[in-house]
């Protein structure tokens, strides 16, 4: 089973996205080394500076290098969304291969379950996570993980019906392997490249759901650099200063499409078999 | 269909009270006793005390404060609000016009657009119909957030044509107010809604039915009202449904970016002060929206396409 996958073509767009992601991350580990200067703490005698040779971006309404705060940016912009991806598949995976496996009671309660998550806004799950256990980066991604589970489970349970009749399971089922052993040795793997896909696609919406949390200012908290607190600095747009707002945007829309064209590419490569 | 109906009330029930039991619940799960929760950093007088052990009925036991809370709620009390110093009941009366007006200004023009780009997409291929699958494509990617700050600085600071804060005064000015609003919440959802229309209305066009009846030589304006829009208009239907909890965080969203002082503006409020009342009552109602909405789309959905077997599995 493990050939049978098509070759994915990326294209000239596909390459241009792995190129800017390979580049967003880079700079994201690397940031403390190559940021010109701290992305916090800046004087306001040095506030809302134009472009120069020392501020490539000049600088922001507290007086920060925006290329740094960028740069800094760049790590809770991609960590936290890579964390809910991973959390939402940890989670609704399981769920996902014991609804599609039992059906019945179990496939009811565990579907309607995630159907009444669903029915909640991203936002109001984590106003109220936040009332349980305070603001901050911790309630923001715990909440956009409970967001995704359900879209996670409903993917993987269509995905797992699909393969649940072939030749390859039942095969499996009639040597009597066990119903984990299945899970992990037999549909997993052959799942894998469609969870891989979706998860790619799923990352870029994750980044869009924590920016606007950030952007609210319930999620990640100003002054730490972040693309979505940048982009709701209300101070700056007040004032007429577009520059950091500008250029936060810029970076979320640019990854966001790197990772909804890679995924797009990658679910190509799994449908069509 | 009675049946099925019924049925579905029941799920709706069902789902209403395992939501709103949730949403109750999170003052359980606050760190600390519930008081000291509920009381934020407001000062603990024992008037304080006594008015949250009375409304939030905290001698008695988890399950019946529950119930009680929940009569309350039903009855139109929704508690006091911490950070406004006031009854939710009255803050929700100010506030929720506006993010209603704002929704339906919204569902309006996604209707609009997505159904308008749909029909002219399938029926005029070539380069309008390039044109709405390329903008679709790219205008679905784009964040509420980052379409309210751009229209924000282009068309309110720059260009200066609309209002960039507030709600306006009289109804009229509301509609000047909340249309660059409404307009950011409508760009990705009606470009969402463009592209299942667009494939679905073109599925429909190439089944046999339709072919037949073009052959027969019935007018094509006629074949497509009749056939193609009353087939492919369910799934679009679907969309819409399924849009109604981004809608929501959309209006959260252009409520901060516009400062329009609606329910989004006193969730958001509530979530910063630790406001339990406000953020539960705020989530009660839109739990009841969404979940009310999801269900009579169901039951619309089985109506309009008799495809939908009713009643069973």
């Amino acid at each position: 089973m493990k050939g049978s996958g098509r070759r994915v073509r990326p294209g000239i767009l596909g390459w241009l996205s792995v190129v800017i992601l390979v580049f967003a991350v880079g700079i994201a580990i690397f940031a403390p080394i190559i940021a010109p200067h701290e992305p916090t703490g800046g004087s306001i005698l040095s506030q809302l500076e134009p472009p120069s040779s020392t501020h490539w971006l000049g600088t922001d309404i507290d007086g920060n290098d925006i290329l740094s705060r960028l740069m800094h940016g760049a790590r809770p912009s991609l960590l936290g969304p890579l964390l809910v991806v991973t959390l939402a598949l940890l989670i609704g995976v399981p769920l996902a291969l014991i609804s599609a496996w039992k059906g019945g009671v179990f496939d009811q309660v565990i579907g309607r379950s995630l159907d009444l998550i669903f029915a909640f806004p991203t936002v109001l799950i984590a106003a109220i996570i936040i009332l349980a256990i305070g603001r901050g980066i911790t309630a923001a991604i715990i909440a956009v993980s409970i967001a995704y589970i359900p879209y996670t489970a409903r993917i993987t349970r269509a995905a797992a019906l699909r393969e649940r009749n072939k030749p390859y399971i039942i095969a499996c089922e009639v040597q009597g392997l066990s119903t984990t052993r299945i899970f992990l040795h037999h549909l997993l793997p052959n799942l894998s490249r469609f969870l891989t896909a979706q998860a790619t696609i799923a990352f870029g919406f994750a980044l869009v759901d924590l920016a606007a949390l950030s952007f609210v200012g319930i999620g990640i908290l100003p002054p730490a650099p972040d693309w979505g607190v940048m982009v709701g600095d209300t101070t700056s747009l007040v004032q007429g200063s577009y520059t950091s707002i500008a250029a936060a945007a810029v970076c979320i829309l640019a990854v966001v499409a790197a990772f909804t064209i890679i995924g797009n590419r990658l679910s190509e490569g799994t449908e069509r078999r | 269909m009675g049946r099925y109906a019924l049925r579905q009330l029941g799920v709706l029930l069902a789902l209403l009270l395992v939501g709103s039991f949730v949403i109750f619940s999170v003052v359980e799960l606050a760190p600390g006793d519930p008081i000291s929760a509920l009381l934020g950093n407001q000062p603990p007088s024992p008037e304080r005390i006594a008015q949250l052990n009375a409304q939030y009925h905290l001698d008695q036991p988890f399950v019946a404060r529950y119930f009680l809370w929940l009569g309350d709620a039903v009855r139109g009390d929704l508690g006091q609000s911490i950070v406004y110093q006031a009854s939710v009941t009255a803050l929700l009366a100010k506030a929720l016009p506006i993010s209603l007006m704002l929704i339906l200004m919204a569902e309006f023009l996604i209707v609009v657009f997505g159904v308008v780009a749909a029909i002219v997409s399938a029926r005029h291929k070539g380069a309008p119909d390039t044109v709405v699958a390329l903008g679709s494509s790219l205008a679905v990617s784009v964040p509420v957030f980052v379409v309210a700050v751009l229209f924000s600085i282009v068309f309110g600071r720059v260009l200066g044509w609309f209002p960039t804060v507030g709600a306006g005064e009289s109804p009229l000015d509301s509609l000047y107010h909340l249309f660059l609003p409404a307009l950011a919440i409508a760009i990705g959802a009606s470009a969402l809604l463009a592209r299942v229309g667009r494939s679905s209305l073109k599925d429909e066009m190439e089944s046999p039915h339709v072919t037949t009846e073009v052959a027969r030589g019935v007018p094509e304006g006629r074949v497509f009202r009749r056939h193609v829009l009353r087939n492919g208009l369910p799934p679009m239907l679907a969309v819409i449904a399924l849009q109604v909890p981004a809608l929501i965080a959309g209006t959260v969203v252009v409520e901060q970016a516009f400062n329009l002082g609606g329910a989004g503006t006193l969730l958001l409020a509530g979530v910063n002060a630790g406001d339990f009342a406000l953020v539960q009552a705020i989530a009660l109602i839109i739990l009841f929206v969404t979940v009310t909405l999801g269900i009579a789309v169901d039951i619309a959905y089985g109506l309009l396409d008799p495809r939908v077997k009713v009643g069973g599995k």
